[in-house]
């Protein structure tokens, strides 16, 4: 494919790309500005596939979740998967954009050994939605505000999996995930900097997350991101540029710096008088450079058809009005909402927004009684999001019901159990204890030792039985006194609130 | 001739068929072409490619004729993927056409693509057959054969379980020796399936059914069953080619029909000239993209042949395992259909094809009473008529292996009386009408709208009887 030169001639010009953008990219950014639009493909948490009845989960064990349509089988047959529709459609309405009457399907033809059928099913010509946009501004941490609107969003499946260097020689395949529903979401060339890309695709995640449409999980797979960057210089058209399109970009720091390393490029192409060829590339992060995958000439032809299988899709009105009453409060305004009515911080929402359920479980908790809106928040941030994640859990699967979280915290707040404690029962409740938080308390013979009488003779006989460690103490060596609450703290099996015991275990070695 | 002599059937089932099943079929045997998904017996749609495969499931068409009783009696010959009009182009070697002329020293032709079913019933050798009629694959052979060949309206038989040709032309079709068991069969097919979003719902059944419910009233003299039926004479079939038996028999054809009451008037269906072309660009770039599956991956013919060791791609191993899958004419429409898909000539073939398909439809509408259940604009036509009556075939069939030297696209001429009603996705049947001074079944076809396939069959057996 490439000669000596042309090899020597890249890898010159790639350095001169990291020189110049360690050294005086800076200095020309006033003069070149970077037009980047993106292509978000986002994997649908549908139970089943596109088009067919079996399971999405393509994380089963290895073509296990195969139907016919799948495989290819002859004369097997696509069924929409009405699901898929019906959240693909939501991610519309979030974006704010139109749900098409009529929207129909297309092949798109190429031969490869992850490609079943020899074509994708996708659409073309008469995507879903179009329209619609995400606005980044100062909840992004920008001074201005940037509007990227969204051309359009389209239903697709998703490829097989080829699993290379297993077996020497041999490609192994997946079926498990031919057939698992995308929507294609194509924004507009809207973008001027890498962090305005990273941004938008940050707040695509926690919009589609949201909704329940995906889980974006860029290391599963689950949001891919492909991105189109062209330069231009003040005064001239943004879409003046000849524009390279960069594939599987699966990180959001893989994201910035291939926008940045391809910018750089294509300034540093034009700046030495070449042109920039319009063409696929990939990005090496280790070296910080894009490379070329495929130029215009190789692009294969995909010869699109329309796909004769599957009727043209028709949506009413009703149906879009029935999908939009289903759907929860969008981001921006429950953030606005949570954190005036509850006064917490927005990092602190987004947070908890992450996890799916975990803003309608907060408030059901809030509704249980009097809590603390901030030690409730962060109860749930810390101590339930840690277990979730030590269980490989979501919070859906884990069924904490409203109540008992409610009742643990309101016994942490009355100091009727320590946190420790409270931490304890968290992981019976989660391992299935369905008994009262009272009940539990009481079967474990738990109470606060708030009797500070008895603590401190438990602390003054605890200094007469370890004289050397309290004149050593005494003697300057403050750290001593962790060696004294440890024994307090053990000598009251945890019942005594760590604070106290501080408090009067200072108290007695300093008197 | 002997029956296996013929290779109508490429597999027969052991079973005996079974007669204690209370349903409307009990006691049938049934050839099932090669294209259509059965359990038992191959599915091999006549192809190299797919020499060794057994499907894994079998087709709703099939299931239902099973659930209503009947036995599939094994699988019949055709040519492959549904690409031919003769039964030649097959792994199992051509069918031959039960009937023979006067003098003849060679075979005939059973006519294609469902030949193995027609010679099968023609034969005897099973009582109803299932086809499957893309641009007359059912009706040509039907014809040449001298047996009732039935394409319903698309949509109205699952086509889960037919091996996809041109899937938006496709259709299950029926072949008997009589228009009643043709009925029967159909009756317990035509149902709505979620396996085929093609597949007409319920209740697009139930809106056709009010249609014909409010435009025909039923008869009243039973001497004269069709009286107040109008039968349509397209006047752009009246071809050149036409041979002078095929002319005598629709002359006969259209006397009969008259004789039991109906009208018969001259119809123009003035897009038909266009039919042919517009069907070979739409069914072989559909057959091209159907095709594409066939890459020896996951079932069917893997080459052996190792591609050079430079090549990065996988490309070669699926050049040579798709050359040594599938035959001559196979690969002759898929490039075809590959090339009128291609960013550059699709403006100038399918595109057009598309916009010529929708006229050649608009004509139908035009000259049929009902309205068109598709098409919302379609209102009642004033004098319009019931049904067209046309022939099936420009002749009686040749001979198995005389003319085959002769132009491909002669060959496809054939087609040009049984595509336009696919292109539109209409029912048609072909009829014997009698046969040829020296002996060769000669068939009509009558054709009605849209979803009129009741009537059409009822008027079917009027010509027939």
């Amino acid at each position: 494919m490439f000669s000596i030169q042309q090899i020597r001639a890249n890898s010159v010009l790639n350095s001169a790309c990291r020189t110049l953008r360690r050294r005086t990219y800076a200095a020309l950014a006033p003069k070149w500005n970077t037009t980047i639009g993106l292509e978000l493909h986002v994997q649908l948490s549908a139970k089943q596939k596109l088009f067919s009845p079996a399971s999405a989960k393509w994380d089963d064990p290895a073509n296990t979740n195969i139907d016919l349509a799948d495989a290819g089988i002859p004369g097997s047959l696509p069924r929409l998967n009405p699901e898929c529709v019906h959240l693909a459609t939501r991610a519309i309405l979030a974006l704010g954009g139109t749900v098409q009457p009529t929207s129909a399907f297309d092949r798109k033809h190429y031969f490869y050994a992850d490609q079943p059928l020899g074509y994708q099913i996708t659409q073309s010509t008469c995507p879903i939605g179009r329209g619609g946009q995400i606005e980044l501004g100062s909840a992004d941490g920008l001074s201005y505000t940037r509007r990227v609107r969204i051309h359009q969003l389209q239903l697709e499946q998703d490829t097989a999996k080829s699993i290379h260097d297993v077996y020497p020689g041999y490609v192994l395949s997946d079926l498990n995930r031919a057939g698992v529903a995308l929507v294609e979401i194509v924004s507009e060339a809207d973008m001027r900097t890498a962090d305005e890309a990273a941004h938008y695709v940050r707040r695509m995640q926690t919009l589609l997350r949201h909704i329940g449409v995906s889980n974006c999980n860029m290391e599963e797979g689950s949001l891919r991101c492909d991105v189109n960057v062209s330069v231009f210089q003040d005064g001239r058209d943004p879409l003046s540029g000849t524009r390279c399109e960069l594939k599987n970009l699966n990180s959001f720091k893989v994201i910035r710096g291939a926008i940045e390393a391809e910018a750089a490029r294509q300034i540093a192409l034009i700046e030495s008088g070449q042109t920039v060829d319009q063409e696929t590339r990939g990005y090496n992060a280790r070296t910080q450079t894009t490379f070329l995958q495929r130029s215009k000439e190789t692009a294969p032809d995909y010869r699109y058809m329309p796909e004769p299988d599957i009727p043209a899709v028709r949506i009413t009105k009703e149906w879009v009005d029935a999908v939009r009453k289903s759907m929860p409060e969008l981001p921006d305004q429950l953030i606005a909402r949570v954190s005036k009515h509850y006064g917490l911080a927005q990092d602190e929402i987004e947070t908890m927004m992450g996890e799916p359920g975990c803003i309608a479980l907060f408030e059901h908790v809030m509704a249980t009684g009097k809590h603390d809106a901030k030690r409730v928040a962060s109860w749930f941030t810390s101590e339930i999001f840690g277990q979730l994640a030590y269980r490989n859990q979501t919070l859906a699967d884990s069924q904490l019901s409203p109540q008992i979280l409610g009742d643990t915290l309101d016994a942490l707040a009355k100091d009727q159990i320590t946190s420790a404690q409270a931490k304890q029962l968290l992981i019976e409740i989660m391992d299935g204890d369905k008994r009262p938080v009272s009940e539990l308390i009481a079967s474990h013979g738990w109470r606060v030792m708030d009797d500070q009488s008895q603590l401190r003779s438990i602390i003054t006989a605890l200094l007469e039985k370890h004289p050397n460690e309290k004149a050593d103490y005494r003697a300057g060596n403050k750290r001593r006194m962790n060696f004294f609450v440890g024994k307090v703290m053990g000598a009251t099996k945890g019942q005594a609130k760590p604070q106290d015991v501080s408090r009067l275990v200072k108290e007695l070695l300093d008197s | 001739m002997s029956t296996a002599a013929l290779n109508a059937f490429v597999f027969r089932t052991s079973t005996s068929t079974s007669t204690d099943s209370p349903g409307p079929l009990n006691g049938w045997d049934v050839g099932v072409k090669l294209n259509i998904a059965t359990s038992a017996g191959p599915t091999t749609c006549a192809s190299g490619t797919l020499s060794n495969y057994r499907s894994p499931y079998a087709a709703t068409a099939v299931s239902l004729l099973e659930s209503a009783g009947a036995t599939v009696a094994g699988k019949t010959n055709m040519d492959e993927f549904g690409m031919g009009s003769k039964t030649i182009f097959s792994i199992h070697g051509p069918t031959l056409n039960p009937a023979t002329a006067e003098g003849d020293s060679e075979p005939r032709t059973a006519g294609g693509s469902s030949g193995g079913s027609a010679a099968a019933v023609a034969a005897g050798q099973c009582r109803v057959a299932l086809g499957s009629d893309t641009g007359g694959s059912v009706r040509l052979p039907a014809a040449w054969c001298g047996v009732v060949g039935f394409k319903p309206t698309y949509g109205r038989i699952s086509r889960h379980g037919l091996v996809s040709y041109g899937s938006s032309l496709d259709t299950v079709g029926v072949l008997a020796r009589t228009v009643d068991d043709i009925r029967s069969a159909f009756k317990v097919m035509s149902a709505p399936d979620v396996h085929d979003m093609t597949c007409m719902s319920q209740q697009l059944r139930d809106r056709i059914d009010r249609l014909v419910a409010q435009s025909r009233p039923p008869a009243k003299d039973p001497s004269r069953p069709l009286s107040g039926v109008r039968i349509g004479l397209p006047a752009e079939y009246w071809v050149d080619e036409l041979s002078t038996v095929t002319l005598d028999a629709w002359r006969s054809g259209a006397a009969r029909l008259a004789s039991l009451g109906a009208d018969i008037v001259s119809v123009s269906l003035p897009h038909t000239k266009s039919a042919l072309p517009v069907y070979y660009t739409i069914a072989l770039a559909e057959a091209s993209s159907n095709l594409a599956r066939y890459d020896g991956i996951r079932y069917g013919q893997r080459s052996d042949e190792q591609p050079p060791i430079n090549t990065t791609n996988a490309s070669q191993k699926y050049a040579n395992t798709r050359s040594e899958g599938f035959g001559d004419e196979v690969q002759r429409r898929i490039l075809l259909g590959t090339y009128v898909m291609t960013s550059a000539a699709c403006q100038h073939f399918y595109t057009p094809a598309q916009k010529l398909r929708r006229l050649i439809q608009h004509d139908f509408d035009a000259v049929f009473a009902l309205p068109n259940a598709m098409h919302p604009g379609s209102s009642p036509v004033k004098d319009g008529v019931d049904a067209i009556l046309f022939p099936t075939a420009i002749g009686p069939a040749p001979r198995l292996h005389g003319n085959n030297e002769g132009s491909r696209v002669e060959a496809y001429v054939n087609d040009v009386m049984t595509v336009p009603a696919s292109l539109a996705g209409l029912p048609a049947v072909s009829v014997p009408v009698g046969t040829s001074p020296d002996g060769l079944p000669v068939g009509l076809q009558l054709a009605a709208q849209y979803g009129d396939d009741a009537f059409l069959l009822e008027t079917a057996s009027r010509l027939a009887s």
